[in-house]
């Protein structure tokens, strides 16, 4: 009978929190943790091994032995990009009507974690972790000139780049409470960021009437690109309630975080040459006609701006109807919000000698995300999980671009596994996630000048492997 | 033993997953795009442009598209449709190639397969007002003023095609000394009267090598003398539907008007026109006769009229243009005493009358030169029983912001084609885009994609 209760508590919950979908995405992987991976991320009320730093700090309490742990995650993005940048129906120079991959890599993200437990003091455990909460990289090749345009220099073969990742050293603590029934945790992120962005601006060219309506003339290509790093400090709580042997609850907050990047910000600008044309500019206008020699005008010059990361909100659930069965179910809220833009502080001039002002808006939007797992332990050494999550996508259709490829709803699906042979574990999980396809028609009005989004046809499926081995003493 | 057989099967279907992701994918090839070529001659010296009395060059380059494969099929039957594309104001024959890109757009869309191979010839109209609008300038006895265009490009420019680039009228078989030619040097009635075969100074037919061809035009009195080689001789063919089906003309702005004016003057020829921001209705261009009198300060009341510059360099587009017609459909006769709307051009005082005089009313100019010009006139006046423009495939296009009213001119153009003709016209008025809006140059790239088309489409099948 209580079983009984107990499952259908269990889906009430679900249909509760179904309605408010949900999410987390953005620009992350879909978090740390073979075991929390395997279970669709659905971790906050379970949160029984060391990841529990990054879901759920309360859960490091229940730990029963110190530990130290390996983990390695291999990510490989699969996008798809179909370009169709036009206006009014005219190219200006993006590579429209044909599928484009990124430069295709795998990426390597280690995770490190050392706990120490003191049952002697209420089951305090405390420890430090390191792990990439943030880990996203495109590099494209979306754009030439148009035929004609003749530069000496060949524009560069990757033009449109975003590349962000960020490292959290994370020290944590928790301890239990009421005889083994609550527990809070707590841990600080000390997060550095790495961040490139790259894309082609284009300016409109400032030849005399009639040659400013030569289509191949009519906008210069400027590389434009930002290199910065730094560093950024959040923190994170939660607490574990376990009602009963079989039913438990876990609520987590992040807070906010803001890295104050600091770098590079250069701007290229490649010019047409044409000789002939320029020698009959020259007496009308020289410096329009020195724009028609072919090289390159370039600046660079210090940049700042703030990269605000979002805080997440997340309640989950774990219900253990058998002693060998587990089913998990969490939701999750993250402040894509804050988001907003990257507004750049710089004391510079462009290649044409005008100061810089420059503004990167993002406007993404909060995102609630809904995730669910299981977990099959045949006997107490093997244990087999599986998970889906639901996952809306942050980033809206006026500021979507592929460098920082978060196109659509996503929908991921988990497979993993588990295995202890005495203080060894060792986990494997696998995740497919599945975007969903979507067509951005071009905005009407919009010029290449102040082009945000990056109209055309995104797809996508992400391949998550990762690996785990424990050693607990 | 139910373990045994889960835990490999759930390791196969992991690793399966782990490895399905990770291999790397390779963008699309760069599509090869087989190669033509811009081929530069000239014609040294052309009898429709000699002795222009503004000086212009009468030797002029004639630069030649040949497609992919021209070189190969040289000894072998296979001919090409031949485009004529006229350039636009302030142009030049090179323009198409320099500015447009002519070269690029017609290689890639002969290796998509989306038009068949073509010759595209594309000759030098350009003077010193800025254009000629391909049009016989002359005065009232026919004497040259700034010169023949129309003749240089239907005589001259025609033939020289024909003959140098062996471009010719596909599926002609002629025989020549009893046998089947391998290779047919033709040409059109309309284009040159007669040929004739000499052989040490006596007439001597039929052709045979070695021997010289004397050509005779139809409209200009050049003799042109070749030397018949291995590849036979001139043979001139009558049969007009192979040639419309081989031969098309297009222009841009005052190349727009050239190419539909010799489009109707040699309808036997020509089976397809296309006009890019031209103008077409002189009537409607009289609306910019305010704009040219404030932007060249000319009061109300006239004053400032006699004191323009005609010199282009001192002008702006508007004015350039307004003189260049007149160049080419308003020489002043030298008889004319009349000099209310004369404008010299010359150190001579050979000169042009501007159609409206210093109040910006039409004057007799305007009715018996300009408006005998004016395309839209000239296909109003067709007789009802005239059907000799009812095969011709027409395009027209035109930017919606084109600052000399040609959008509302081609409209007008359009509106007043016969209704046969008209069903075979295309009327295309495109916008552009904020910060770049459809002017009278902008797309020319991308128009001239429409354009070729269009004609590939109507040139019979390869």
């Amino acid at each position: 009978m209580r079983f009984r209760n107990l499952v259908i508590s269990f889906f009430l919950f679900l249909l509760l929190i179904y309605p408010l979908k949900a999410h987390s995405s953005g620009l992350t992987p879909s978090g740390v943790g073979t075991k929390a991976l395997s279970l669709g991320g659905a971790f906050r009320g379970l949160a029984d091994d060391w990841s529990a730093s990054y879901w759920n700090p309360a859960g490091l309490a229940f730990q029963t032995k110190s530990e130290v742990n390996f983990s390695f995650m291999v990510l490989s993005p699969r996008p798809k990009f179909t370009p169709d940048v036009t206006f009014n129906g005219w190219g200006v120079g993006y590579k429209n009507g044909t599928k484009w991959y990124p430069t295709d890599r795998n990426f390597s993200l280690p995770s490190f974690s050392g706990f120490l437990k003191f049952p002697e003091l209420n089951g305090l455990i405390t420890g430090l972790a390191f792990f990439i909460p943030y880990r996203s990289s495109f590099e494209w090749d979306l754009f030439d000139p148009l035929p004609g345009y003749n530069n000496n220099i060949p524009y560069p073969g990757i033009d449109h780049k975003g590349d962000l990742t960020v490292l959290d050293f994370h020290p944590s603590v928790a301890r239990q409470f009421m005889e083994g029934k609550l527990s809070l945790g707590a841990g600080i992120s000390i997060q550095k960021g790495d961040f490139t962005f790259r894309k082609v601006d284009l300016v409109r060219s400032d030849f005399p009437s009639p040659y400013d309506q030569l289509e191949q003339w009519a906008w210069f290509p400027v590389d434009n690109n930002f290199e910065g790093d730094g560093w950024g400090v959040g923190a994170n709580i939660g607490l574990l309630y376990k009602a009963s042997p079989k039913f438990q609850i876990g609520v987590s907050v992040k807070s906010p975080v803001t890295i104050k990047l600091s770098g590079t910000r250069s701007l290229t600008v490649y010019l047409p040459n044409d000789s002939a044309t320029a020698s009959q500019i020259e007496p009308i206008d020289p410096v329009a006609a020195s724009h028609l020699r072919g090289y390159t005008l370039s600046s660079s010059f210090d940049s700042e701006t703030k990269l605000k990361l979002p805080a997440d909100l997340g309640v989950g659930v774990a219900i253990m109807p058998y002693s060998n069965l587990t089913l998990t179910a969490d939701i999750n809220l993250t402040t894509w919000s804050s988001l907003k833009e990257l507004k750049f502080t710089e004391t510079g001039k462009d290649p044409f000698g005008n100061p810089v002002n420059y503004t990167v808006p993002f406007k993404w939007k909060d995102v609630t995300r809904f995730s669910l797992g299981l977990e099959y332990m045949p006997d107490k050494r093997l244990a087999l999980r599986g998970g889906y999550f639901l996952d809306p996508t942050a980033a809206p259709d006026e500021t979507l671009n592929p460098m920082f490829y978060d196109s659509g709803e996503k929908n991921g699906y988990t497979l993993g596994v588990g295995y202890q042979a005495q203080s060894f574990e060792f986990g494997y999980s696998y995740e497919f996630t599945g975007y969903k396809e979507k067509s951005l028609k071009p905005t009407e009005g919009v010029t290449p000048a102040s082009l945000i989004n990056l109209p055309g046809r995104y797809e996508n499926g992400n391949h998550t492997s990762y690996f785990t081995f424990t050693y607990k003493f | 033993m139910k373990r045994k057989i889960v835990l490999p099967i759930f390791l196969v279907l992991l690793f399966y997953l782990i490895f399905s992701g990770c291999a790397r994918r390779k963008n699309p090839l760069q599509t090869t795009v087989d190669q033509g070529g811009i081929f530069e001659t000239s014609i040294d010296s052309s009898f429709a442009l000699i002795n222009n009395v503004l000086g212009d060059p009468f030797g002029r380059t004639l630069l030649v598209y040949l497609p992919p494969g021209y070189q190969d099929s040289v000894s072998k039957k296979y001919k090409y449709p031949v485009l004529i594309l006229l350039h636009g104001f302030k142009e030049n024959g090179s323009s198409y190639d320099h500015y447009y890109r002519i070269k690029t757009i017609a290689d890639q869309m002969i290796s998509s397969g989306e038009i068949q191979p073509m010759v595209i010839v594309m000759p030098d109209g350009s003077g010193r007002f800025g254009g000629s609008f391909f049009t016989n300038s002359v005065y009232a006895d026919s004497s040259i003023f700034a010169g023949k265009y129309e003749d240089y490009v239907t005589n001259e420019i025609m033939h020289q095609t024909l003959y140098d680039f062996g471009t010719g009228v596909r599926g002609v078989n002629v025989k020549v000394n009893e046998k089947e030619s391998t290779y047919v040097r033709i040409t059109h009635p309309q284009v040159v009267r007669d040929t004739v075969c000499y052989q040490d100074t006596t007439r001597h037919p039929p052709c045979a090598t070695g021997d010289s061809i004397l050509i005779r035009y139809q409209n200009i009195t050049r003799y042109d003398t070749i030397t018949v080689t291995w590849i036979d001789t001139v043979t001139i063919i009558s049969d007009s539907v192979l040639f419309q089906q081989n031969f098309g003309i297009s222009g841009h702005g005052n190349g727009g008007y050239g190419a539909l004016r010799i489009a109707t003057d040699y309808p036997l020829i020509f089976g397809s026109v296309s006009v890019m921001s031209a103008p077409l209705d002189f009537e409607l261009l009289l609306n910019l006769v305010p704009a040219f009198m404030d932007s060249n300060g000319v009061s109300p009341t006239g004053q400032g009229y006699h004191s323009i510059n005609p010199d282009p360099d001192s002008l702006d587009r508007l004015s350039s243009l307004f003189f260049a017609m007149a160049v080419a459909f308003s020489p002043h006769e030298p008889s004319n005493s009349d000099l209310r709307t004369f404008f010299s051009l010359t150190p001579l005082g050979k000169g042009v009358d501007l159609p409206f005089d210093s109040l910006g009313d039409t004057v007799s100019v305007w009715r018996d030169n300009w408006l005998a010009a004016d395309l839209k006139t000239r296909i109003l006046n067709i007789s009802s029983h005239d059907t000799s423009l009812n095969h011709l495939k027409i395009y027209i296009d035109c930017g919606d912001q084109d600052e000399f009213g040609f959008k509302d001119q081609a409209s007008a153009f359009y509106n007043s084609l016969p209704a046969v003709v008209k069903n075979n016209t295309t009327l295309q008025i495109y916008s552009g885009y904020p910060g770049y809006p459809a002017l009278d140059n902008s797309f020319i790239y991308d128009r001239l994609r429409e354009v070729l088309k269009f004609h590939s489409d109507h040139f019979t099948a390869p």
